[in-house]
């Protein structure tokens, strides 16, 4: 009745800056089905509006406005507004503004999750600033919280005490807490993070690479990649010297999402092992056009190794160009003079 | 980023291999050298025949408990078929008359033949049954060789961030750690496929009886491994290393490249013509694939399973001798001695194609002299490959001393096989 009482009556008019910024309905209605959503778009998108305006002192009583919501559905929308950063590999300072009013209000309507993150964030902030007294009495209360919760075996805060032992470079105790954390919680997402990090305390210990490598594989089955992708490219390197094949198929995953470090290694692996020189300059080319110092070197090799000697001189201009720099100059040095005789071989061509 | 992680290999294939010279003489003067042909002086590391290493009781004197984890002399053939002794054996037996002496003596050596046969089918099915489990533990044909030699590229990076000072070069170290798995083992689960070949070969002796000798010495491919006499090993061993001598660039893996500073050139598998892939590939013993399907892997040119194959390879030798060079190296000089079965040591010798196109590899071990030229072409052999390693005497690892895959490795070094100045 509400619902339809409520078509009749004029809505205010939805501030341009939002419209700016908040994405379509489509767009959204695909995460809201990725994440597999409680409430529907058009349930949602008076709180996203409301949340935007309103500033942090005010104070509004959330669950009488709108009776349908619980604090997990909060929580939800705030993963909706980073699976979209996730996606678009972008950041917009207002939403990002936003998230935090949701973690907010999800902690005030009574979200453990949000009470955990919150504590933490917390935790963390002191540490960056030094000691300041302003900050004793929440640190107090976060303490306090996250002992609770831990208490009352809490998923997401068993996570983040190893994560901050993690962080601090404890990592016997990080370990300890991360396979608590494996036991409450195997197969979802949040388990995937996890065992991605333990993979990297794991590698660190004498012969744990067998466990890291396990615990990477399922890292990388449990998480989608635009979050795994750092463990697609540790996990590569592991395997680059016994199964390059391997080693080359994690590397392209990552480069489907744009793992920076990923374009050289591929570049090299196709043009020294897989004598695949087209696929490599593709991947150089790729990796020059974010001014990637190496990937200039390995096209080089490639135009040279196809005889392409217009290619390899435009290519060693560019290189010598960039050698203004002085971080690069060492390393520019080096390239020309192992790759002396090609360089010769190029003056030869010319004349 | 964390260091260890760091140490695993980047990919950045070395255009300059920096090793020793290939120089025989430079390979003899390599601490690694040394150290093998001082053990072997010594007489810690010893070539032992005929010992069964499966027999529960040993001999008191004899050096194991090492060497049974180290040798499987019941998946491979006999080194000396003795066919004078039986026929003298003959010749003294007085209840034997003289007019019958010629046919008894064949009679016997015949007989010993198909003894020989049956103890080689019992062995190999022995092998295929005693590695069942390990077969389903180590999937040999599904990475478990890559999973391997991680392990060992792992003990590498452990050894290097360990020790504080880096060891000296003057001295040949030995790797501590073993592997998760000892050589008997390993090779068992190459050679269990032997088992295939059974029902061919049983058919066949059981219709021909001792003429089947015959049959199997023109046809050795057909007989079960254990089972082969020296003639028809010699006839084997003659047509795996026919397709590989040759210089021209058609045979085996093509000649071996040197770059201009004389050092070995690295050559990644997929730089390899197909057509040289395949040569080496059906010209490996104990291969681990069957021939018809590289042949269809060569027609329809399915090039990566063929690289995958002979990856495969690498990875089996370079984890053969790392076992080896650790029991050899990994002993008190004093107390322990290592026995290496004299079956064993040739077919190191096969696998390595360290020999010449009509050596007799069984006639070599049984000689004085050609064994210990045998063992030197091995030493000569590990030395190349792994002096300056980490694991042995050195400061890389062994994919940082010749890139990933380095098939240079697998081609026939002519100059590994030279026999001048034996000392």
């Amino acid at each position: 009745m509400q619902r339809f009482v409520s078509k009749f009556v004029s809505t205010p008019p939805v501030p341009k800056k939002f419209q700016e910024i908040f994405p379509k309905k489509r767009t959204v209605n695909k995460i809201l089905f990725q994440l597999d959503t409680r409430l529907t778009y058009h349930e949602m998108y008076p709180i996203f509006l409301q949340v935007s305006q309103n500033t942090n002192e005010e104070n509004i009583p959330w669950r009488k406005k709108y009776p349908y919501i619980r604090s997990s559905d909060i929580m939800q929308m705030r993963n909706v507004l980073i699976t979209l950063r996730t996606q678009n590999k972008f950041v917009h300072k207002d939403l990002l503004a936003m998230e935090d009013k949701l973690l907010n209000i999800a902690a005030e309507l009574g979200n453990n999750d949000a009470i955990s993150i919150l504590s933490f964030n917390v935790i963390h902030e002191y540490k960056k600033e030094n000691v300041k007294s302003s900050y004793e009495k929440d640190i107090e209360t976060a303490n306090e919280f996250i002992k609770k919760l831990y208490a009352r075996n809490h998923h997401l805060t068993v996570k983040l005490i190893g994560d901050l032992f993690f962080e601090n470079k404890t990592y016997d105790k990080a370990e300890k807490y991360y396979q608590e954390f494996l036991k409450l919680e195997n197969s979802t997402k949040l388990a995937g993070e996890v065992h991605g990090k333990l993979g990297e305390i794991q590698i660190k210990q004498v012969n744990g690479f067998l466990k890291a490598e396990k615990s990477w594989l399922s890292c990388i089955e449990l998480l989608e990649i635009e979050r795994s992708s750092r463990w697609y490219f540790l996990l590569a390197r592991l395997y680059m010297s016994s199964e390059p094949m391997k080693a080359k198929a994690l590397l392209e995953n990552c480069a489907s999402i744009g793992f920076k470090e990923c374009f050289k290694t591929l570049g090299f692996l196709e043009l020294n092992y897989f004598n695949n020189y087209e696929r490599a300059k593709e991947w150089f080319k790729t990796g020059m056009e974010i001014m990637d110092l190496e990937c200039f070197f390995g096209f080089f090799d490639c135009c040279v190794k196809e005889e392409n000697f217009k290619g390899a001189r435009d290519c060693l201009e560019s290189v010598k160009k960039l050698g203004n720099d002085k971080d690069k100059k060492t390393m520019i040095n080096v390239f020309l003079e192992s790759r002396k005789d090609s360089i010769k071989l190029l003056d030869k061509a010319r004349l | 980023m964390d260091s260890r992680v760091a140490l695993v290999r980047k990919y950045i294939a070395p255009s300059v291999i920096k090793s020793d010279s290939i120089q025989l003489h430079g390979l003899v003067k390599a601490p690694l050298f040394k150290a093998l042909n001082s053990r072997y002086k010594l007489g810690s590391l010893q070539i032992v025949q005929d010992v069964d290493w499966n027999a529960k009781t040993t001999p008191s004197d004899s050096p194991e408990p090492l060497a049974a984890t180290l040798n499987s002399n019941r998946s491979l053939p006999m080194t000396k078929f003795p066919k004078q002794e039986i026929l003298e054996q003959v010749k003294l037996d007085t209840k034997v008359g003289k007019w019958r002496k010629f046919m008894t003596g064949w009679f016997r050596i015949g007989l010993y033949l198909l003894k020989s046969y049956k103890t080689g089918i019992q062995n190999t099915l022995k092998v295929f049954w005693d590695t069942r489990n390990e077969e389903q533990k180590f999937s040999i044909k599904n990475g478990a060789l890559a999973n391997l030699v991680r392990e060992i590229e792992m003990h590498e990076i452990n050894t290097r961030l360990s020790s504080s000072s880096l060891p000296t070069s003057s001295s040949a170290k030995a790797p501590l750690r073993p592997l998760s798995i000892n050589r008997k083992t390993l090779v068992e689960l190459i050679r269990r496929d032997q088992i295939w070949k059974l029902p061919v070969f049983f058919t066949l002796v059981f219709i021909f009886e001792e003429v089947s000798v015959l049959i199997f010495t023109f046809f050795p491919r057909v007989c079960p491994y254990n089972c082969l006499t020296p003639g028809g090993y010699k006839k084997l061993s003659n047509s795996y290393i026919k397709g590989t001598t040759s210089t021209q660039g058609n045979y085996g893996l093509g000649p071996l490249e040197f770059t201009k500073q004389g050092t070995i050139k690295y050559e990644p598998p997929y730089a390899v013509p197909i057509e040289n892939l395949y040569n080496f590939l059906t010209s490996f013993p104990q291969s681990m694939i069957s021939n018809w399907k590289l042949y269809i892997y060569k027609k329809l040119k399915l090039q990566k399973l063929l690289c995958n194959e002979i990856e495969k390879i690498y990875q089996y030798l370079f984890i053969d001798d790392w076992l080896l060079l650790q029991s050899i190296l990994n002993t008190d000089v004093e107390k322990t001695k290592i026995a290496l079965s004299d079956r064993e040591l040739v077919n190191c010798i096969l696998e390595r194609k360290l020999y010449h196109m009509g050596d007799d590899l069984n006639e070599m071990v049984n000689d004085t002299l050609g064994k210990e030229i045998l063992l030197k072409r091995l030493f000569l052999y590990w030395t190349l490959r792994y002096n300056d390693t980490i694991s042995l005497n050195g400061k890389h690892t062994f994919s940082e001393k010749w890139g990933v895959n380095n098939i240079s490795l697998l081609k026939y070094n002519s100059e590994l096989v030279a026999t001048k100045d034996i000392q």
